[in-house]
């Protein structure tokens, strides 16, 4: 059996069952998905068979817990990679829910779990994931030290970020740091030494030169 | 015909402006800031042209007080013909500035000044191609060597022009400019749609349309506009350097500053320049003060005592010349020297250095590394000081910094502690004084920085290249200083020498005195005649000690008052309550609550002080 056949009509019981509270008859799932009623059937009496749908004598098929864990997984499946397509790859919204119904069958949890940290842009990327580099390696100016030359990659809040774009500091320019006294550092920024205080350090966000 | 002078800090404008107008230059503040405008004037071919010296700048779209006061005044065209002075070694930094002054369309030229700098670190800068490319005719010039300083009136007198270079912002900026300039009936400018962009003008229906367009810029780009601008600009400004600069590579010069911007020995050497002046400013100042108040003595105070005036007469004349020996007895002799001084360390740029250093420090104050720059300047007169604290950050920085300042001891307090007690009571003495004062002035830091509310913001600050200080720019500076001084201390110094006069002429002052006795005695242990002193020295710092003399009828104090007495004297009139220019101006810069708060918290400290002093010295014989 195919595995996206088999994760559609459980999402199709799914949808069901949260919109009229009960089970599905195998004509319901049918119009939902672009199979057969006898597909459905041979799908539906599967998962019977594994346990995650129970048969009952009205003549419909409802998820059992475990299918509704199963259900759920996919469902959040969907809901990463649509995210991931709509706003990072900037799809449209019918398009990108179109791919992501064909890609959620055949994604892996970790791909998944990947993908998730990566849209909130978190820092706990594992060190060794070199494809996004860029939004992992969140790192400040007050993290570098005395030597260090990186590139800047974002300012944060937008207190001191007219005069800092001033002097030169804008995305994409590479900055060395001269000076550290504590934590104030002394920056060369286009042939120029500034010094800035540690909370404007903090909010410039640099990556690491390679 | 009037020729503005622009461009960044420390690009060595005022010295072409010094090197273009001569002596006899007016420093104007503008109507609401504190912002100084120098103007001078130059001849050429017999006709006088008017130069103004516009305070220093990184950008026309900022929202700082120099940066505003500067477009308003390009805004409004102010200016006929205007000057860009670029700093030739960081062109590329400098031409970002450039390229916002082109965008208003004023005839200009393009000076590229420290070609010596420039070619010292071989840094050729082909003038031609630049000129070529930006329409504006450019001259290489070096002020410090004084080269090609005479070519400047006239190339911008003759072949000034507006330039042809325009920025090519984002496709989308570029749209949103077009849509805004045909926004108003008249149709805007392209750099009046600019400004806009960043919600700045004061056409409304330009500034509502560009409202909307700017919303919808930043949601697509994620940024402001003004970053999206300045990353704009930026590139272009790249690109040209890169077609006009060709730099020998690996040329680094770190030379001093390894030693001076270090934690070891960077501090210890601050810590030694900032000591040896105020000493130096302590022992010359002590010097000439003596040299001219006895010169006064013998050469008008002699021969008026002489005269047979009536005595309000006399009363009135002796005290307006009392004023005039005490003013040019401090303005030369101290804050002269001070500010002569701290002319040198600005004009070699270590100040910025001072601020990089001292910003940890500072950030236990609640404060940072620029707000030390008033506090130095306050150890010559608080009242430029404490106009100078707009410069920094948030309220709270004001706020925290407007107290620090007004403990710092200004030239008058000096006078003082070196008039009574370095004199009669010891060097030791009086430089306990200043430790005093100084462990104060850090507790009531890290006091008001617990609970003062509020947000802090950071420094950011650039740090010129170390540069010999060239003493024309020294002189200039120290008199700019100095001016402040006198137009706002003279005046008020000659009123109230007069008014004392008055009261002492009336027996007023004995009045005072009985009221003010049993504070005075009881918990200072101070003479009765030493509260109007003390009185007075709210008038101005230093008639403190020119009224206890006057008072005790004899300049040898000592035959008076004990040395304890006077020391005490001379700590608790140097810690209580600002003079009332000091008090006048904070007033004016930080509101009356912050004022009152200032007085009655300094009051308290300096009576508090007084009194610990007073006590000890009954338990212990001090000196």
């Amino acid at each position: 059996m195919d595995v996206a056949e088999r994760e559609d009509t459980l999402l199709s019981l799914m949808r069901q069952a949260r919109l009229t509270g009960q089970g599905g008859r195998p004509e319901d799932i049918a119009g939902h998905t672009s199979l057969s009623v006898e597909q459905v059937t041979e799908v539906l009496t599967e998962l019977v068979r594994s346990g995650e749908v129970t048969y009952q004598n009205d003549g419909a098929y409802h998820l059992s817990p475990s299918g509704i864990r199963a259900a759920e997984a996919i469902m959040r499946r969907h809901r990463v990679l649509e995210t991931f397509l709509q706003e990072m790859l900037g799809m449209e919204h019918e398009l990108a829910h179109a791919q992501a119904c064909t890609m959620e069958h055949h994604t892996t949890d970790d791909t998944i779990n990947r993908l998730r940290g990566f849209l909130r842009g978190n820092r706990d990327c594992p060190v060794t994931c070199h494809g996004h580099v860029r939004r992992c390696s969140f790192k400040s100016l007050a993290d570098c030290a005395h030597g260090d030359v990186v590139k800047i990659d974002a300012i944060r809040g937008c207190g001191r970020g007219g005069r800092l774009a001033d002097l030169g500091l804008i995305p994409g320019e590479k900055v060395m740091v001269k000076q550290r006294m504590a934590d104030t550092l002394l920056i060369r920024v286009k042939d120029c030494d500034i010094a800035i205080s540690p909370e404007i350090a903090r909010s410039v966000l640099v990556e690491v030169d390679q | 015909m009037k020729i503005g002078l622009i461009g960044n800090p420390n690009v060595g404008k005022s010295l072409i402006f010094s090197h273009l107008t001569g002596i006899g230059v007016e420093v104007s503040n503008y109507p609401g800031t504190t912002v100084d405008i120098l103007s001078g004037v130059s001849c050429i071919n017999r006709l006088p042209v008017e130069i103004i010296d516009l305070p220093g700048i990184y950008s026309l779209d900022g929202e700082g007080d120099e940066e505003r006061l500067v477009r308003d005044m390009v805004l409004s065209h102010s200016f006929d013909v205007l000057v860009v002075i670029l700093d030739a070694v960081h062109l590329e930094r400098n031409l970002y500035l450039f390229l916002q002054v082109l965008e208003h369309r004023i005839p200009m030229i393009v000076v590229l000044n420290m070609a010596d700098e420039a070619e010292k670190q071989e840094i050729q800068i082909d003038t031609h191609a630049l000129s070529q490319i930006t329409g504006v005719p450019v001259l290489l010039t070096s002020a410090t060597l004084g080269k090609n300083i005479a070519e400047i009136i006239p190339v911008a007198t003759t072949r000034a022009s507006v330039g042809t270079y325009q920025v090519a912002y984002d496709r989308h900026i570029e749209a949103a400019i077009r849509t805004l300039m045909r926004v108003s009936d008249s149709g805007s400018s392209r750099v009046a749609s600019l400004l806009a962009l960043q919600g700045i003008g004061t056409d409304p229906s330009l500034l509502e349309a560009a409202r909307t367009i700017a919303g919808e810029l930043e949601e697509e780009h994620r940024m402001p506009v003004s970053s999206l601008l300045a990353g704009n600009r930026h590139h272009a400004a790249s690109e040209i350097h890169h077609h006009v600069v060709s730099k020998a590579p690996g040329k680094e010069m770190r030379g001093l500053d390894s030693w001076l911007l270090t934690p070891f020995p960077g501090v210890l050497i601050m810590a030694g320049i900032l000591l040896s002046m105020l000493l130096a400013v302590f022992f010359i100042g002590s010097f000439f003060e003596e040299l001219i108040v006895e010169a006064c003595d013998i050469w008008v105070l002699g021969p008026l005592a002489d005269t047979s005036l009536d005595p309000l007469v006399y009363e009135l004349i002796f005290s307006f010349v009392i004023a005039i020996q005490a003013g040019l007895g401090i303005a030369f002799p101290f804050v002269f020297t001070f500010y002569l001084l701290m002319s040198v360390v600005e004009d070699t740029g270590y100040m910025s250095r001072i601020a990089f250093l001292a910003d940890r420090i500072m950030h236990r104050f609640g404060l940072h590394g620029q707000a030390i720059i008033p506090m130095v300047l306050g150890l010559g007169c608080n009242v430029p000081a404490i106009m100078a604290i707009r410069q920094i950050g948030t309220k709270r920085e004001r706020h925290i910094a407007a107290f620090l300042i007004t403990m710092v001891p200004c030239s008058a307090r000096t006078v003082i502690i070196a008039g009574i007690v370095s004199v009669f009571v010891g060097l030791y003495a009086a430089l306990s004084i200043y430790l005093i004062i100084f462990s104060l002035i850090l507790l009531s830091g890290l006091f008001l920085s617990k609970i003062t509310p509020g947000t802090q913001l950071g420094m950011v600050l650039e740090v010129p290249p170390l540069r010999v200080p060239s003493p024309l720019m020294v002189l200039t500076r120290a008199w700019i200083h100095i001016r402040e001084f006198l137009v706002i201390a003279m005046p008020l110094l000659i009123v109230s020498s007069i008014f004392l006069g008055l009261l002492g002429f009336y027996g007023v002052l004995d009045v005072i005195e009985t009221a003010t006795a049993p504070v005075v005695q009881g918990i200072l242990g101070l003479p009765p005649f030493a509260s109007t002193a003390l009185l007075f020295g709210v008038l101005r710092k230093e008639m403190a000690f020119e009224t206890l003399v006057v008072l005790a009828g004899t300049a040898n104090l000592t035959e008076v008052m004990t040395r304890i007495q006077l020391y005490i004297f001379a700590l608790v009139s140097t810690l209580f309550i600002p003079c009332v220019s000091t008090i006048a101006v904070l007033y004016r810069e930080q509101g009356l609550k912050t004022a009152i708060q200032i007085s009655l918290y300094t009051v308290f400290l300096g009576f508090i002080a007084g009194t610990v002093v007073h006590w000890i010295s009954t338990l212990i014989p001090l000196f």
